[in-house]
């Protein structure tokens, strides 16, 4: 087990159980992680995979069945609680906003409730907010609340920072003017727990992810680690189909519309034994592309369980 | 309570200050019902030939104001305000933060102790002087009003605990709003009723308190018999909150 001395966060087979006796279920069952300071670290995952059960125990606002988290190097997130809040700012999944107050009373009530909180006209301009601010929080939409809730959570100058699906409901443009005020945390060096469903999100902000699949880290590392472990695909269409039984690779699909996909892990022998053979033979491997798998189809190859119920991977 | 508390109870307290005039249908449930009930028990206290029972109406009166106070003003609005803000998730969002969950639920209900206070000094101090009667023992009086307001908070949070939705709170208080008054002295004295029925009630949660109350301006209670209904009182309070702190979530319960 690695010391947690240095690392901002630090999770050692952690469980989360919910209900009782016989009804019981484990949301999140011996998951495993390190988050080193100034990092940005991603948890993705399918509808229920356990991340938002995951963070709630970072967060402190549930116990852990078993196992142990580390904040910091040295505080337990229930325990420490007045000791860790001055440190962390928060966002939930859903709001938690009084909705007969308004933007701006919502965030001076948070600054009044905050330790170093910057001026409340700072935060709503921080999260585009500026021209809502007298608008009652019940008549904001989806992606509205969300910015409220990330001018909140950044309201003072935290160490770590938890965001649960930030820019779940937000529209393209306020999608990155939030990827860009969590990049210009990051730089500030702020340490960030994101959990998000958008994997363009995690490609673009994440030092390192994690993906969850029934509760357990199914795969962890960095996008360019998690898709090494997935198969490169060469691609092409062949203008005589019935040279299919005689290409030197065995084929993976042979799609309706002519296009054949082969999936290797071979992906530079396969590509030159595969040209090397066409040009040999004098056929033409029309729209021909060989290229490494993305995390997207990594992530879908993990949801749909293949990869998955051997033993986890753990993201230390 | 350190400095920061203070502040957060502080803005805890305005904020629901805000809420509560923004929210009109509060000054009718808050201010109105309470004193429609109190004109209602006034009639109906009339009926009752307290002087042969060796009661005076307006100790009577005031005693039965305090406790509908305590019970609309404060249980029922507190309790309300606790589903409430844990259905919008604003408890769990509040924990989130570096408020302490003592102030949390202190917070809140702070603003209907203030509303509640005002409203039992103005009724006091109104029906005192319609009747001509002072407080006789200040120390009962405040013994009352103390344990009461304990009782009332605890009891709030342990209804707030079994309650799943706003809707069921509805449902959760009615015991307590229709109930309790009958069987704690609050409409009806139990020097009125029969002595057995009397001596078994004098032990239901808020007996204690109202006894303190009316003692306030009768000021006809011992020192000892007064330490004992204090302690009776305190004892239900930490009852209400032993199954609160046992039961109360922070978040709606899945």
């Amino acid at each position: 087990m690695e010391e947690p001395a240095d690392t901002h966060i630090h999770v050692h087979d952690l469980w989360r159980r919910y209900g009782r006796g016989k009804r019981t279920f484990d949301a999140v069952r011996g998951v495993s992680f390190t988050v080193w300071p100034g990092e940005l670290f991603a948890l993705l995952g399918t509808n229920g995979a356990g991340k938002t059960s995951t963070v709630e125990l970072l967060e402190g606002l549930a116990t852990p069945y078993r196992g142990k988290i580390t904040l910091f190097g040295e505080c337990d997130p229930v325990a420490d609680r007045d000791r860790i809040r001055p440190r962390t700012g928060v966002m939930l999944q859903q709001g938690g906003f009084i909705s007969h107050l308004t933007v701006r009373e919502s965030v001076h009530m948070w600054a009044e409730l905050t330790s170093r909180s910057r001026p409340v006209a700072e935060a709503l301009a921080l999260a585009g907010l500026t021209d809502r601010a007298d608008v009652l929080v019940k008549n904001l939409s989806g992606g509205e609340r969300r910015r409220l809730d990330l001018a909140i959570a950044t309201l003072a100058p935290v160490e770590l920072l938890f965001l649960d699906e930030p820019t779940a409901g937000m529209d393209a443009e306020g999608r990155h003017a939030t990827w860009r005020l969590i990049a210009q945390l990051k730089e500030q060096g702020t340490t960030i727990l994101l959990t998000t469903h958008y994997l363009e999100e995690a490609e673009a902000l994440a030092d390192r992810l994690a993906i969850m699949h029934r509760g357990r880290i199914a795969a962890a590392g960095t996008v360019a680690e998690i898709v090494a472990d997935c198969p490169s695909i060469l691609s092409f269409r062949l203008a005589d189909p019935s040279l299919v039984s005689a290409l030197p690779i065995s084929v993976t699909t042979q799609r309706c519309d002519g296009r054949i996909v082969v999936n290797t892990s071979q992906l530079q022998k396969d590509a030159t034994r595969l040209l090397g053979w066409a040009e040999e033979h004098g056929v033409v491997l029309e729209e021909f592309t060989a290229r490494p798998a993305s995390l997207e189809e990594a992530f879908i190859r993990i949801a749909s369980g293949d990869r998955f119920e051997s033993a986890p991977e753990q993201a230390e | 309570m350190s400095t920061l508390a203070v502040r957060h109870l502080k803005t805890l307290f305005l904020v629901e200050w805000k809420l509560f005039h923004r929210i009109k249908s509060n000054y009718i449930y808050v201010l109105l019902v309470p004193l429609m009930l109190l004109m209602a028990m006034r009639f109906v206290q009339e009926q009752m030939n307290l002087p042969t029972h060796g009661l005076q109406a307006g100790p009577v009166l005031i005693t039965t104001g305090v406790g509908i106070l305590l019970i609309f003003s404060l249980y029922s609005s507190v309790t309300g305000l606790y589903v409430a803000r844990r259905e919008e998730l604003v408890l769990k969002r509040l924990r989130t933060g570096e408020v302490s969950d003592v102030v949390i639920l202190t917070g809140g209900a702070s603003m209907y102790l203030a509303i509640t206070l005002v409203q039992v000094v103005v009724v006091a101090v109104v029906l005192s002087a319609m009747f001509g009667v002072w407080p006789r023992q200040p120390l009962s009086l405040l013994s009352g009003l103390l344990t009461g307001v304990a009782l009332m908070i605890a009891m709030a949070a342990a209804t707030a605990a079994l309650c799943r939705t706003v809707e069921a709170v509805t449902v959760a208080t009615l015991p307590a709003i229709f109930i309790l008054p009958m069987i704690s002295g609050i409409y009806i004295p139990r020097d009125v009723l029969p002595d057995a029925l009397g001596d078994v009630l004098q032990y239901a949660p808020m007996s204690s308190t109202i006894d303190l109350v009316h003692a306030g301006w009768a000021g006809d209670m011992t020192m000892s018999a007064g330490l004992g209904r204090v302690l009776l009182a305190l004892a239900w309070a930490a009852l209400f909150a032993w199954i609160a702190l046992r039961r109360f979530q922070w978040e709606p319960r899945v």
